[in-house]
């Protein structure tokens, strides 16, 4: 059951002014006029009637007259009728034909406005030397005002002379609909109790009411708790360094320690430090960003690279049977993947055992699609220990996806020139399998220069995708880069992981 | 990778007919190939370790191993007692070579199309594109040995190449014909060109471009065939004619090998040799890597599924022969990966994390997420903007005229084809493509910028930068100034700030930041210019700090402190 008083206490000043002056059903415009508010407080406050259900909307279709394109010229240049009075007012009197030929005017105009003005007793008819001459008699001109005031203001006008302009094509009828308010039964009802409802409702609290107290003498004003407010944007994450941050917190909590890097890496670090062959196809600068310039290779530790590729150096393995070119190992590039971070770690010594992840940005000449992007970040990451095994690795994706909820992995031999055994790492998405990582154990040829002497069990996985999977991302390019979506940043949804 | 099509209907012809589609590509998921089924059409991706499934015929092979359809085989090679002559004067330009001699080969549209497919590639993928290893494929019944191989100066090499009609010279191949335009560039620059040619000193090609019309032209009806593989790369050249000799036996030809004979250090090579090769796994490094404790029987089955032969068995190791066509065993533990790859990664239990270490965040992380949270907490949204710029974005609309990029070689997007080294421009791109939301739009940004550095081995080197922006219709240079105030009071650092000029900026509203003396950033009112080129219609300000110093200024404070 409504209560008449809470309503009461809930109107506001503008509400209450608009209800005082509703007696009837009005259109918005009425309103406008009668009380004096600005269109803007009119809507708005109206709004707030309708949902304490006080006023209800009509929408009412009526008849409206427009001005036609001639109306609207003889708006500019002024009626026929007005111009045939100016004129005779300074000639006195002329014949139809010239006047019609003085004044550039339409022949059927023409009479029909002579008609006019002879009906209102303004000119007389004669005949002069077989021509057909009008005279002036009258000076009143409160007749053609009636028309050009019809005409500048079609709807607010005498029936007469509408009628008038229609039939001369000056105007036409249009049919417009427009939205009336009124009153409710509940509205008229609040309207009877408003004329004697005079306490004083505290609108803004203010800290002079505190000060002085007034507050206590009166009453606050009921506020529409329901009513939609403007939408506000705080400071927030993006959500891909969100992702990378709830990576980096289960990576720590699972023991990992971070590491760092450059972006721009030579080839050594990016490929010959780990044993990928010098012809391979992923060092082609249709695969890899190259940039000029030659950089210098760490001595001693390039002589153990270049045995390894050559011939095994003392692992056992044949090598790759090949010349290995220092040149080579010099060119500069963005690197394409951040397994150059954990060899460049290796090179500065580590203990065993050790763990630790870099999330880190790497670099594809591509172009941009739905699932790619010249530049994305991998989660690489690393466990040496004595006593470690593929089935480990295995347990760490286990437990690494479980935790933002992914539990469905499955595992796919493939080929990396630096890890045997190599798997990549799959899970099922919009019903299909999509890659999310790939891993490995480091061959004793890529831990040979390091003199590292425990296995080592690493991998790369995809941050993108796994934020795709978690944002339910279709077009990786609305995610990230200078061409994303400020409104997704701003209205992505919390998740818990971990 | 490289990549092969072949009907399904056919694929499953060679492997099984009763095979679903699905359980095709379970297969060859689990043995760690990507198959892709497009209508009729299979699309198979190989990795790029395993030449030897190049073909269609010698894949599929592999598969009925791997599904017990097939045992191991050795592959028979017989001597055809024909010599190849290699003159020293090869050394210098292309001086290996391997041959063999295929007979009775049925081939037929199908295989031809496979034999064509494979060459290519082989070429592509482990050829260097001609330069390391090329094919060449001769009807043996028109060829009289023995075969020399040597040089000639290029217009005393005449023959009509594949697919003319005419003569020409080895100058005209280069110059005209098509194969000779896009391989030209291995031979130009010698005196002489490389040549085969046979006893009655018919030419047989000119490695590694274009065989000759006449002896080098395999048809349907060619039951005889001769296989020849040129290069640079010694164990490249042995390699390919590994698998091509593999290959031809298992489309059902009898292969011969071919004595190679160099005139210069008179030695001889008879190659191809399809023994296997004898390799020795310790069990301990099976136990190792796999963490499986396999029994003989089950390790025995395992490797017949992959080809490999069980020779001997200890508790310490086990003897293994790998088939020759596998040129990818370098080393014991591709024998265990195959091992596993033949049980299952599917099939492994997973262990639960064990090797005990603490974790930690890098203490510029730290840094990092303390500045990113003050930035948030003043209602900034944090954005993501791209590392990779074109020129345009980065100076043009920013109405700078000198600069010098770091630019990427051949990079395919000419939306990303430079580093950038200020991140204000791209925010500003990322603001016009988002230019419909409702101000105001406050953003920030704290990522890498790459700049020139003498310390570094590269000559380049990353840098942390914080980036705010502000665009409302109503914003002045107070807004940020206020940012960069209550930003660096909360670091507990005192800056300073200098009148500068700067194109991006309007004059008068800009200025240098800088702490104990360094520069590390600027601040201002954006040039109205500026804010026109990135098509945008209210006012900007914004701030870029080099931050590397404040995160080292956080860093030894904190260290201070803890000690």
């Amino acid at each position: 059951m409504l209560n008449i008083d809470n309503i009461l206490e809930s109107l506001t000043e503008k509400e209450r002014i608009i209800l005082s002056y509703l007696d009837k059903r009005m259109s918005l415009e009425e309103l406008i006029e009668k009380t004096g508010l600005e269109y803007a407080d009119i809507s708005r406050n109206l709004l707030w009637l309708s949902n304490k259900k006080l006023i209800n909307y009509i929408s009412k279709k009526s008849n409206v007259y427009v001005i036609t394109k001639l109306g609207n010229i003889y708006k500019k240049d002024g009626l026929p009728e007005r111009r045939i009075f100016n004129y005779l007012k300074e000639v006195g009197f002329d014949s139809i034909d010239n006047i019609r030929d003085m004044l550039g005017l339409d022949e059927k105009e023409v009479e029909a406005s002579i008609g006019f003005l002879k009906r209102n007793n303004i000119i007389n008819f004669g005949i002069v030397n077989g021509k057909r001459v009008v005279k002036l008699v009258n000076e009143d001109d409160k007749p053609i005002k009636a028309n050009e005031d019809a005409l500048n203001n079609p709807n607010n006008a005498n029936k007469d002379n509408i009628e008038l302009l229609l039939k001369r094509g000056l105007l036409e009828k249009d049919e417009k609909s427009e939205i009336e308010v009124e009153l409710t039964d509940l509205g008229n009802e609040v309207k009877e109790k408003l004329s004697s409802y005079n306490i004083e409702l505290i609108d803004s609290l203010t800290p002079e009411m505190i000060i002085n107290g007034s507050w206590r003498e009166k009453k606050f004003r009921r506020f529409d708790i329901k009513s939609i407010v403007p939408k506000i944007y705080g400071g927030r994450k993006h959500p891909l360094y969100w992702v990378m941050d709830q990576v980096k917190e289960i990576l720590i909590s699972m023991g990992f320690r971070e590491l760092d890097g450059d972006w721009v890496v030579n080839t050594f670090w990016n490929m010959d430090s780990m044993f990928i062959p010098q012809n391979h196809p992923a060092r082609d600068v249709q695969d890899t960003f190259y940039i000029e310039g030659v950089s210098k290779l760490p001595n001693g530790l390039k002589e153990k690279v270049k045995q390894v590729h050559e011939n095994g150096l003392d692992t056992g393995s044949s090598g790759y049977m090949y010349e290995w070119s220092e040149e080579e190992a010099r060119r500069i590039v963005l690197r394409s993947h951040t397994t150059a971070l954990t060899f460049y770690t290796f090179s500065k010594g580590i203990k065993i055992p050790d763990k630790a992840f870099t999330i880190g940005r790497v670099f594809r000449n591509e172009n941009p699609d739905s699932m790619h992007m010249p530049e994305f970040h991998q989660i690489e990451g690393f466990v040496v220990d004595n006593d470690i095994n593929i089935r480990d690795m295995i347990g760490y994706f286990t437990e690494f996806y479980s935790k933002f909820g992914i539990k469905d992995l499955r595992f796919k031999p493939t080929y990396n020139p630096y890890t045997q055994p190599s798997l990549e790492i799959y899970t099922k998405y919009l019903n299909r399998l999509i890659e999310i990582g790939n891993s490995g154990m480091f061959r004793p040829e890529a831990l040979r220069p390091y003199d590292i002497n425990a296995n080592v069990i690493a991998w790369g996985l995809a941050l993108e995708r796994l934020a795709s999977i978690l944002f339910k991302i279709k077009d990786i390019r609305e995610l990230y880069g200078s061409n994303s979506s400020i409104d997704f940043a701003r209205n992505y949804k919390i998740q818990l992981f971990g | 990778m490289p990549v092969i099509e072949v009907e399904v209907e056919k694929l499953k012809s060679l492997i099984d007919k009763e095979l679903s589609k699905e359980e095709l590509e379970e297969i060859f998921f689990n043995y760690g190939l990507e198959l892709s089924i497009d209508d009729d059409k299979a699309i198979i991706e190989i990795t790029h370790d395993r030449m030897d499934l190049l073909s269609i015929y010698t894949l599929a092979r592999a598969i009925r191993l791997y599904l017990n359809k097939e045992i191991p085989s050795n592959i028979k090679i017989s001597d055809s007692n024909i010599e190849v002559l290699v003159d020293p004067s090869v050394s210098g330009i292309r001086p290996f070579i391997a041959c063999f001699v295929a007979k009775n080969a049925r081939l037929n549209e199908d295989v031809l199309k496979d034999l064509i497919n494979l060459q290519e590639k082989l070429h592509l993928s482990f050829g260097g594109n001609r330069k390391l290893a090329s094919i060449g494929l001769y009807n043996l019944d028109l060829i009289n040995t023995p075969i020399t191989y040597t040089t000639m100066n290029p217009n005393e090499i005449k023959f009509i190449p594949l697919n003319k009609n005419e003569v020409m010279n080895a100058n005209e191949i280069l110059e005209r014909h098509e194969t000779g335009i896009k391989y030209r560039h291995l031979l130009i620059g010698h005196e002489k060109y490389p040549v085969l040619i046979d006893a009655k000193n018919k030419i047989l090609s000119l490695p590694p471009i274009i065989n000759s019309n006449d002896l080098g032209r395999v048809k349907e009806d060619t039951k005889n065939i001769l296989v020849e593989v040129t290069g640079t790369l010694s164990s490249r050249v042995n390699q390919f004619v590994n698998v091509l000799s593999y290959v031809f036996s298992t489309i059902g030809a009898d292969v011969y090998n071919v004595k190679i004979n160099y005139l210069e250090k008179n030695e001889k090579v008879t190659l191809p040799n399809s023994k296997r090769i004898e390799k020795r796994i310790s069990k301990k490094s099976i136990k190792s890597i796999l963490g499986l404790d396999l029994d003989e029987t089950t390790i025995e089955k395992l490797l017949y599924k992959m080809d490999y032969e069980l020779y001997e068995s200890n508790n310490e190791f086990i003897k293994v022969g790998v088939p020759y066509y596998r040129v990818d065993i370098l080393h014991e533990i591709d024998i265990i990966g195959d091992i596993l790859k033949a049980y299952g990664l599917n099939k492994l239990d997973p262990i639960f994390p064990r090797t005990y270490v603490t974790g930690s965040l890098l203490d510029k992380t730290k840094a990092v997420n303390e500045i990113r949270n003050l930035m948030i907490g003043l209602g900034f949204n944090e954005v993501f903007t791209s590392s990779l710029s074109n020129e345009d974005v980065q100076y043009k609309k920013m109405n700078i005229s000198n600069y010098d990029p770091i630019k990427l070689i051949d990079a395919k997007s000419s939306e990303m084809n430079i580093i950038r080294e200020s991140i204000i421009p791209e925010m500003l791109k990322l603001i016009s493509v988002n230019s419909h939301l409702a101000l105001p739009i406050k953003i920030f940004e704290i990522n890498d910028v790459v700049i020139r550095s003498r310390e570094s081995d590269t000559g380049y080197k990353n840098s942390k930068r914080l980036a705010a922006v502000i665009y409302n219709s109503k914003t002045s240079f107070t807004d940020m100034k206020q940012v960069l105030d209550y930003i660096l009071d909360k670091l507990d650092l005192d800056y300073r700030l200098d009148e500068i000029t700067h194109p991006s900026f309007i004059d008068g509203r800009v200025g240098g930041i800088s702490i104990d003396g360094n520069a590390i950033g600027i601040i201002g009112e954006i040039n109205p210019q500026v804010i026109e080129n990135f098509g945008l219609k209210a006012p900007l300000v914004a701030m870029e700090l080099n931050i590397e110093l404040i995160i080292n200024k956080l860093i030894e404070r904190s260290k201070v402190f803890s000690n």
